[in-house]
């Protein structure tokens, strides 16, 4: 038997206090993106918002100052501010341009934008790569219906929780860490400036459901072990509990880690942000089944005990 | 338990031969050539492939979506405005009914127009109560798409306003103009040729040079200019490529605003060569039906030595001076300088009919195949170096017990693509990452199990009976662990568009065919021995 994990005796519960004050400043973070997405201030995607995304490929480095150049051009045209980017690989290098917000029915704004591309530096061949033109209806659509599908995918949660516990201690702990993830997350993805992209918001459902199955099965074994050793105290049950699946927890998230590892480095450009939120929510799903939903139980019973006491 | 056990294998053998069977042609079509993969009939030709063959193993091969294979996407608005002109009613006073309506007549007049145009695997759907999505595969050429897709297709005959008229009303736009630039002086009003210097007028037609098409455009759009000019009438361009015009130069039209016919449906509309000036022009010719031909003779017959105007989405064809009562509605369009496959697409547009409404390109969005090739390149090592990643894990941390669910992984994969084959459904990048994460989620069945029966032979249970206990009592925590990504990606295929429902569709369905193979598999495959000395776990 080969074991990196073998009886463990980590003190899980004693250190709840630092989680939440880590905890606590992550969810002040996400809770300030949320709100500046919610605002319009986030960095959201040119799929919400509309506007245009130009990819093309060339063969030689472009300097700083020749973007400066494109992007001015782009201004004059009267495009207003555009964020441009280079990726080089294989030889080659990628523009990457995006416009938003652009007051005009999709379809064309691409092809002008490569026009400038092309009287800015008619030397180098550009090859279009890749276009977007959303229309701002198309846009606001689209929101609208990513919205939805994270209201509904809570409310699925929240119900197969409530059908899965029945009680209100353990329902309350695995939807609050849920939405910790999810909130801390958004944050995460805020701080680090990554666009708001359709993507995105699937890599926050998608760790949603990864924290919900780590909170699931950590449950499972501290009910489980809470049938025979109630006596020994929420407190030691909890530590026994995440400590006997400690191995299986890294285990399952070390194979996970490793694919979207593989992904995020090797994937390409289209899912590199994605991959990137998953391998950081990853962490975080662990995470708030040990420092975050557990500790809610243990509040919990300090709570509820300390009014049956006062009621007697 | 030996003879159950002896019916799985039967089982999964009869599953794995559908997989493979399934992805057959799959593997077909992928090892072709990528030129030939592309379905243009020359490639084909060149390779030796017979296209019949290629087209009925392209419908069986796995879908790529148009992140990987390259191609265009549109969604098509119907433009309210113009529907509620066209119906008659005020913008307010439509119905949703009778926007969807519209839709559904775009749709299918969208559908026929790009059938016709030879483009392999086209996806035209509704989307939302108002909108059609567009996809062609494999198309590059989005202003050719465009043309094919956004014309409306609608042909009117408008008369052209007399010499007498144009010189009165092209007047009346200098003084508009002299107003507007803050001209009172009277004397200088009438010396200042404001409109006429940009839109020269020759007694024949209006002529614009190509540096004063945007302040034409400017004026023409001013109110002191649209309040100078009679509600009966407007100004319409002309196509820029008439014969005997100054390269860049378009002329402008003054008309009455009034059709004198509408041309929405044709008899006939096909290509022809050869016009009046140039034998080798294109050209297109066409058949009005019976009323509307009757309705042509009425009109030519009183307007005999008028000019005519032919009119298509508001550009004017040309504006061929009427000699004759023309009886039978045949016509034709002269393209000037452009080219046959303008007039074969021109031709095709015509006779699919003129959409019910101007239709608004909302979304539009254009990936070469290139690029395409790339991402499938990039999805095929990265999901290889995962798969490899995660099998050395497993192994490495439970040997031979891990080898196992290490095969049991490679079933899934190979079922979930299959299953993907067999429903036609659509692989894109989003889709290859779902792969990717399944791979790395759903050995979690396995951990579990594993774990479990360690801890049974912890406290001293013989190995079999650690077996089946650690399979009995994992799988309430494996089935929650499941569902909950299940609930994930049922949301996100509910909600999701395109490359989302990708994901959702890799993500959900490898997850739950996990549920199978990491449970079924594994177990059969340690019930091939009835009883264990040692396990390698």
């Amino acid at each position: 038997m080969f074991e990196i994990i073998k009886g463990t005796n980590i003190n899980f519960s004693g250190m709840r206090k630092y989680a939440y004050i880590l905890s606590g400043i992550l969810i002040l973070i996400g809770l300030f993106a949320f709100v500046q997405v919610l605002t319009g201030k986030g960095n959201l995607g040119i799929e919400f918002t509309g506007g245009t995304m130009v990819q093309a490929s060339y063969e030689r480095h472009l300097s700083p100052e020749d973007i400066g150049k494109i992007r001015s051009a782009i201004t004059q045209a009267g495009f207003g501010t555009s964020e441009i980017q280079q990726v080089s690989g294989g030889g080659r290098y990628m523009l990457l341009i995006r416009l938003k917000r652009i007051e005009a029915t999709g379809g064309t704004i691409s092809d002008r934008v490569l026009e400038i591309l092309g009287k800015t530096f008619p030397e180098i061949p550009f090859r279009k790569e890749a276009t977007q033109d959303v229309g701002p209806t198309v846009g606001a659509d689209l929101q609208h219906k990513a919205v939805w599908a994270i209201f509904w995918a809570l409310i699925a949660i929240a119900m197969y929780i409530w059908i899965r516990f029945r009680t209100l201690d353990f329902g309350i702990a695995a939807l609050v860490a849920t939405m910790h993830d999810v909130f801390v997350l958004l944050g995460i993805v805020f701080v680090l400036r990554l666009e708001i992209t359709l993507l995105i918001v699937t890599a926050l459902l998608t760790i949603a459901g990864y924290s919900l199955t780590d909170t699931v099965v950590v449950f499972d074994r501290i009910r489980e072990n809470l049938r025979t050793k109630r006596r020994e105290g929420l407190f030691k049950v909890i530590n026994l509990s995440v400590n006997e699946i400690l191995s299986r927890t890294i285990l399952t998230g070390g194979t996970t880690l490793v694919a979207v590892a593989s992904l995020l480095f090797l994937g390409g450009d289209v899912t590199r942000n994605f991959a990137l939120t998953l391998f950081i929510g990853l962490f975080l799903g662990t995470y708030s089944s040990w420092f975050v939903a557990s500790p809610i139980l243990l509040e919990w019973e300090k709570v509820t005990s300390t009014r049956e006491r006062k009621g007697r | 338990m030996r003879n159950l056990n002896t019916w799985l294998i039967v089982f999964i053998l009869i599953v794995t031969a559908i997989a493979i069977w399934s992805l057959f042609p799959s593997f077909q079509f992928l090892t072709l050539p990528p030129a030939v993969r592309g379905g243009n009939a020359d490639s084909l030709a060149r390779y030796g492939y017979k296209e019949e063959w290629f087209r009925s193993l392209q419908k069986k091969a796995l879908h790529l979506g148009l992140d990987l294979q390259g191609g265009i996407r549109l969604v098509l608005a119907v433009d309210e405005a113009s529907l509620a002109k066209t119906l008659g009613v005020k913008q307010s006073e439509l119905k949703t009914k009778d926007i969807s309506e519209a839709r559904d007549k775009a749709l299918t007049i969208i559908r026929n127009r790009v059938d016709q145009f030879g483009v392999s695997e086209p996806l035209i759907s509704p989307e939302g109560p108002s909108w059609i999505s567009v996809q062609l595969p494999g198309m590059v050429n989005v202003e050719r798409a465009r043309e094919i897709i956004g014309k409306t297709g609608l042909m009117e005959w408008k008369l052209v306003q007399e010499s007498k008229a144009v010189q009165d009303i092209l007047a009346r736009l200098d003084r508009a103009q002299a107003k507007a630039a803050g001209i009172t002086d009277s004397v200088s009003v009438e010396s200042s040729h404001l409109f006429t210097t940009h839109a020269v007028y020759d007694g024949r037609q209006i002529t614009v040079m190509r540096e004063s098409i945007d302040t034409v455009n400017l004026m023409l759009r001013d109110s002191l200019v649209l309040a100078a000019i009679p509600p009966d009438m407007e100004f319409l361009w002309g196509r820029g490529d008439e014969r005997d015009m100054t390269p860049g130069a378009k002329p402008l039209f003054l008309l009455k605003r009034e059709p004198e016919v509408t041309g929405a449906s044709l008899v006939e509309a096909r290509m022809g060569i050869g016009t009046e000036n140039n034998p080798a022009e294109p050209r297109v010719d066409f058949v009005l039906n019976h009323k509307d031909a009757a309705k042509f003779s009425v009109v030519t017959a009183a307007n005999i030595n008028r000019q005519l105007a032919i009119v298509l989405d508001s550009i004017v064809q040309s504006a061929p001076v009427i000699r004759s009562r023309i009886p039978n509605g045949r016509g034709q369009i002269e393209l000037g300088s452009g080219t046959s496959d303008e007039a074969k697409d021109l031709a095709v547009i015509l006779k699919a009919g003129a959409l019910p409404a101007k239709i608004a390109i909302v979304h539009s969005e254009i990936v070469s195949q290139t690029l395409g090739a790339d991402s499938i390149q990039k999805g095929k090592v990265s999901a290889i170096i995962g798969l490899l990643l995660v099998v050395a894990l497993m192994g490495f941390y439970y040997r031979i017990s891990g080898a196992i669910a290490d095969i049991a992984l490679i079933f899934n994969l190979l079922f979930l693509v299959a299953f993907m084959a067999a429903m036609h459904s659509t692989l894109t990048m989003p889709g290859i990452a779902g792969i990717i994460l399944t791979m790395g989620m759903s050995v979690d069945s396995n951990v579990l199990i594993f774990e479990r029966i360690r801890e049974e032979m912890r406290v001293g249970k013989t190995v079999r009976t650690a077996i089946d206990a650690g399979y009995n009592r994992a799988l309430a925590t494996i089935i929650d662990s499941h569902v909950t990504t299940l609930i994930t990606s049922v949301v996100l295929f509910w909600f999701g568009s395109g490359p989302i429902r990708g994901f959702a569709v890799t993500l959900g369905l490898g997850v739950a065919i996990s549920l199978f193979t990491a449970l079924v598999i594994t177990k059969v495959i340690f019930d091939t021995r009835k009883q264990y000395r040692t396990l390698s776990i």
